[in-house]
Order: C-alpha cells, then structure tokens, then sequence
C-alpha cells in the first residue's frame, strides 16, 4: 500500500485571502488540528495550525528561543488573552501559517509519513512535485485505521 | 620568562614569521568568517608547527588560571539559573518600582549591573533580557530604553570585578592582582559611569517610558515566588555562590588563585545537586551542567593565549613595547591615557580578548622602564576599563551586546547597527572621559 491509497481528497481547504480569525473558526469547526491553506490555483502553501493559534495567546518573550523559560509568576486573565488574539486576529493568515510543516508527495514512503505523525504532525499534506498543487491530507487517524483494519484481517 | 633559542621552519626570521601568523590569525578573527575558536586554535597551532614555540613553550603560554575562573564560573551559574532566582529578582525588583516604566528601568540597570559583576557579562544579558522583552510587552512599551540599558549596565557592571568581565579575569591573573584589587581600584567609579550613561537613556526615550495603570497592575500581579522552581536548589546554589566570592576576597589570604576557588566551588555546587540522585540521573546533571560551559569561549582563550606567546617569544611585544615606550616618553600619564583611549577605541569594534591579551605581555615588558611592576599598576586600571567600557561602543563591540540583539531581533525588535552606534558611541566615549578624569586624578596626578 502507498500512501495514494490514504490520501483524503475531500478535505477542509482555507484560501489564502481569508483573515485569522476566519480561518481559526473553520479550524475550530473541523475539530481537526490544523488544516492545509492554497491559493487560488490550488498551490499549497502551508499549514493553519492550532499551535500557531495558541502561541499568539501566549507572550512573544517565551515564543522566541533562549526566551523565558516558564509562565507559572504570570497571572494573566481571559479578558489579555482575548486581547492578544484581538491584536492579531485581522492580520492576514499568511502570518500565521506553518511554511516548515512536514509535506509528503505521493511517492514519499509509507515510513516516512509514520515518522511525521509520530514527530506531532496529525495530518500530512500531500502535495503534487511538479506542480505543487495539494492532492489532499493524509490523516494519522486514517493510517492507524488502516493498519488495524489490515492487521484484523490477517 | 622562558626564552628559548628559536629555530623557525625553512630558517626563515622567527620574528616576522610570528608577526605574520599573528596578524593573519587577527585579520581572519576580525573578518568573522571563520568561527573565532577555530581561528585562534589554528594559529596557535602553526606557531608550533612553524618552529616558533615548542610544544611545551605552547604549554606554558596557556593561562589556565584564567581558564579555571571562567569554567568554575560557567558551572556554578548554569547550575544556579535552574533554580528560577534570577527570573525571581527581576520580576521582584519591578514590583518594588511598582512597575513604573522609570523605575523598573533603573531597577533593572542595578540588576544587570550587579550580576554583572559577579556573573559574566553574557550569562547576565541570556537571564535579563527575557524578563525585560516579558515584563515592556505586559506594560505594552517600547523595549528599546531597557535592551539599551541591559547592553551598557552589562559592560558597566562587568568592568567593577575582578570575575565581571574575560579581559579584568586575564589581567588579574597575569599581573597577580585580587579580587579586593579590582573592589578597591574599579569599582569605586563604576556608579558615576552608570549614572552617566543612564540620564542620557532616559533623557532620549523619557515619552515612551510611560505605561497605563492597567498594564501595570498585570506586571504588579505576578508572583515572583512561583518563578523560583527548585527552592532546594536555590539555598544550595546560594550557600555556594557567598562561599566562593568570600573565597575571592580572602584569596591572597588563602594563597589560592581565583580558578581554584571557582572550581571547587563547581564541584562542591555539583556535589549538592547529585547527592541524592541515582548514577544514571547524576550522569545527566553533571553532563547537562559541563555541557553549558561555553567551550568555544575557551578554546578561543587556548589558541589565542599560544598565538600571544608566539610573538612574545619571538620578540615582537618587547619591540611593540619599545615603540609604545619611544612614542609616550616612558611618561607614565601619556602611557596610561593612551592605553585607555586605545583600548577602548580597538574594543569597539574589535573583540577585547585578543586585543587584552596582546596588551598584557606589551604592558609587562614596559615595567622595568617604568619603575617596576608597583608603578605600572594604573597601565593595568587603564587598560581594564578601556577594554571593558569599550566594548559599548557599537553592536559588535561586546559578545553581550550581540546576544542582546540576537534576542531582540527574534522577539521582533531588532536592534540596528547603525542606530546604535549613534546612541552608544558617544555614551561610551563620556565614559572614559570620566575614567580618564578618575585614572589622572587618584594615580597620575
């Protein structure tokens, strides 16, 4: 089996012109953790995640690398954290995209898929090489079902 | 000194064969392409390779008491910050200001200042600065003033120790001087250099150093307790910390150098840490504790202190000093004063170790001249603050003021070059000013 195979074609997609905002609340609608954004020719260009979304609630000083290292002396309530995502919530979703998102392609080895989802990722994109066009997403969830399904079968 | 008949590779002149590795290793140190560790070790190795010193010449060039002092250091802060006290102080101090905007800026300049002093310049500016970027973005104002302030304060509160700064720990060490030395010598101008640097600060930034009481109430509901993480750790670390300084003061009592109160003083802080761990998890924390010493630091000190021996073995600093000694007049004032200007000229824009351990074999081998090693003292206090205050002159001027941007510039303030320079060149020229005015007047006048 190869991952064509696992590849969800039907999948929530978010157009690059819509505002963070918009795109959190179909991101919090899919009940998935992130999904993938194109243009409007269908190119890939990153991932909408729900951790780039948590991160805009938290402040830039512990975001950044040899920031602070915890918040447990910070007492923040609601109504800031409200605030930050308010701050930003206009900005386009290109500043909130995950450009480095682990991408697969539909000759990318099974094994290789596994170890993205192992590493965080839930779901994949699967991209077209030559054109860069989304294919679709492959979902650990989907995979793991597989796999059982198979294995029940033997 | 231990001269030795040199005997250079293919009977080339010893002398201009070690000016030219030196000046190539310097040249390729300042051009930073290559990773200045690799540099410095590369010419220290052909000083060897190229007959210039002998293995165990190159041995001898090595300062290890310096080495020791900075490992030990190194050991017992990063142990240390694991604890959270640093984080604990600096959000403590802003709510004593009642985190006004001013208040937390002269605070913190104290702050930095002080474990400056008593911590290097880098490990203070890695602990301090997050604090800053947390504490200005809660009260929603420029963090330019306070980055500004943490640069200067750390080179400012780096020159008052012996321990503050590499070039003080390099100069203490080669011309014998203490701890209490430095206390008595240094420290005594370091506030007025402080105050004098800060009023310029807030002077130019005094209208965006305003915060609402809403965004100050946020800074004055933090608890500083929760950002202590290990209080165990924290008394022990602490116990160790007053030990080893007292140990610096007493240390020509003791007739212990410096690198050895400091390692002991790692070893016993590791000991307090591992005491009750299993193998497999003291194996992790001594390993995570060596593993934070900044060895490319070192090794740079290694290759740079055999490169320096290099040309003192072939004679170029004793020629170096007889030039110095000709252009001053053997004049003590005239030398000390050019020392200090040109220290602090060479050091920003250059990287002070190099250019401090050049100095050091000049300055020695002008001492007989000058009336010995007791009249030469004020050549030592000329050169301490005109390398260290130096160092804020521009950007690249201190390792601490570009770990300072680093962070800045991924919180999404960078700080430019350029914009900079305006600001610090000419806070760091009235420091000398005042250091020139403190040298001629307590030993020259």
């Amino acid at each position: 089996m190869s991952i064509r195979e696992l590849i969800n074609e039907n999948s929530i997609v978010l157009k690059a012109d819509i505002n963070i905002v918009n795109a959190a609340r179909q991101l919090l609608e899919s009940r998935l953790s992130a999904l993938p954004v194109v243009n409007d020719e269908g190119g890939y260009l990153g991932m909408f995640c729900m951790k780039r979304l948590l991160s805009m609630l938290l402040p830039r000083a512990v975001l950044i690398e040899g920031g602070v290292s915890d918040l447990g002396f910070v007492t923040d309530p609601m109504e800031t954290l409200c605030e930050r995502m308010h701050e930003q919530g206009s900005h386009p979703i290109d500043a909130a995209l995950d450009k480095s998102a682990p991408v697969a392609y539909p000759d990318t080895p099974l094994l290789e898929v596994v170890l993205h989802l192992y590493r965080g990722a839930n779901d994949i994109p699967v991209v077209d090489k030559q054109t860069g066009r989304l294919l679709g997403v492959v979902a650990g969830s989907d995979l793991l079902a597989q796999v059982c399904k198979v294995n029940h079968a033997q | 000194m231990h001269n030795e008949t040199i005997h250079a590779i293919f009977g080339m002149n010893p002398l201009w064969l070690a000016t030219f590795i030196f000046i190539a290793t310097y040249a390729i140190i300042i051009s930073e392409r290559i990773n200045r560790a690799i540099v410095a070790l590369l010419g220290g190795g052909l000083m060897i390779l190229c007959g210039i010193l002998t293995q165990e010449a190159a041995i001898r060039g090595i300062d290890f008491n310096t080495l020791g002092l900075l490992i030990g250091m190194m050991v017992i802060v990063s142990i240390t910050k694991k604890s959270g006290v640093f984080q604990f102080v600096a959000i403590w101090i802003a709510k004593k200001v009642k985190a006004h905007p001013i208040g937390i800026m002269l605070m913190m300049s104290l702050v930095t200042a002080l474990f400056s002093a008593l911590l290097d310049n880098v490990t203070t500016v890695l602990l301090v600065t997050p604090v800053i970027l947390l504490i200005t973005e809660e009260l929603k104002i420029k963090p330019y003033p306070y980055l500004f302030a943490t640069i200067f304060m750390s080179n400012i509160g780096g020159t008052a120790t012996l321990i503050g700064d590499p070039p003080n720990i390099m100069i203490g060490s080669a011309a014998n001087l203490s701890f209490n030395d430095f206390l008595f010598h240094l420290t005594p101008i370091i506030p007025l250099i402080a105050m004098a640097t800060l009023l310029p600060i807030w002077w130019f930034w005094r209208k965006d150093m305003v915060a609402t009481s809403q965004d100050r109430a946020r800074v004055m509901r933090f608890n500083e307790i929760e950002a202590i993480t290990d209080w165990k750790l924290l008394k022990q670390a602490l116990l160790v910390f007053v030990l080893v300084i007292v140990g610096f003061m007493l240390h020509s009592v003791l007739h212990l150098q410096p690198a050895t109160i400091a390692m002991f003083g790692a070893a016993m802080l590791l000991l307090l840490e591992n005491f009750a761990c299993d193998a497999e998890e003291q194996g992790k924390r001594v390993h995570h504790a060596l593993s934070e010493v900044e060895w490319v630091t070192l090794f740079f000190f290694i290759g740079l202190f055999i490169a320096v021996y290099g040309i003192e073995q072939a004679g170029l600093i004793s020629a170096m000093a007889t030039g110095m000694l000709s252009f001053t007049g053997g004049d003590l004032t005239t030398t000390a004063l050019t020392i200090l200007w040109g220290s602090a000229l060479a050091s920003a824009f250059v990287d002070n170790i190099p250019f401090v351990a050049t100095m050091i074999p000049l300055i020695k081998s002008m001492a007989p001249a000058m009336g010995g090693e007791q009249a030469i003292m004020p050549l030592w206090w000329a050169l301490a603050l005109g390398a260290c205050l130096g160092g804020n002159g521009t950007l690249v001027g201190a390792s601490a003021n570009l770990v300072v941007a680093g962070i800045a510039e991924r919180a999404g303030t960078p700080i430019r070059f350029a914009t900079f320079l305006k600001i610090a060149f000419p806070l760091m020229l009235i420091s000398i000013a005042i250091s020139h005015v403190y040298l001629y007047l307590r030993y020259l006048a």
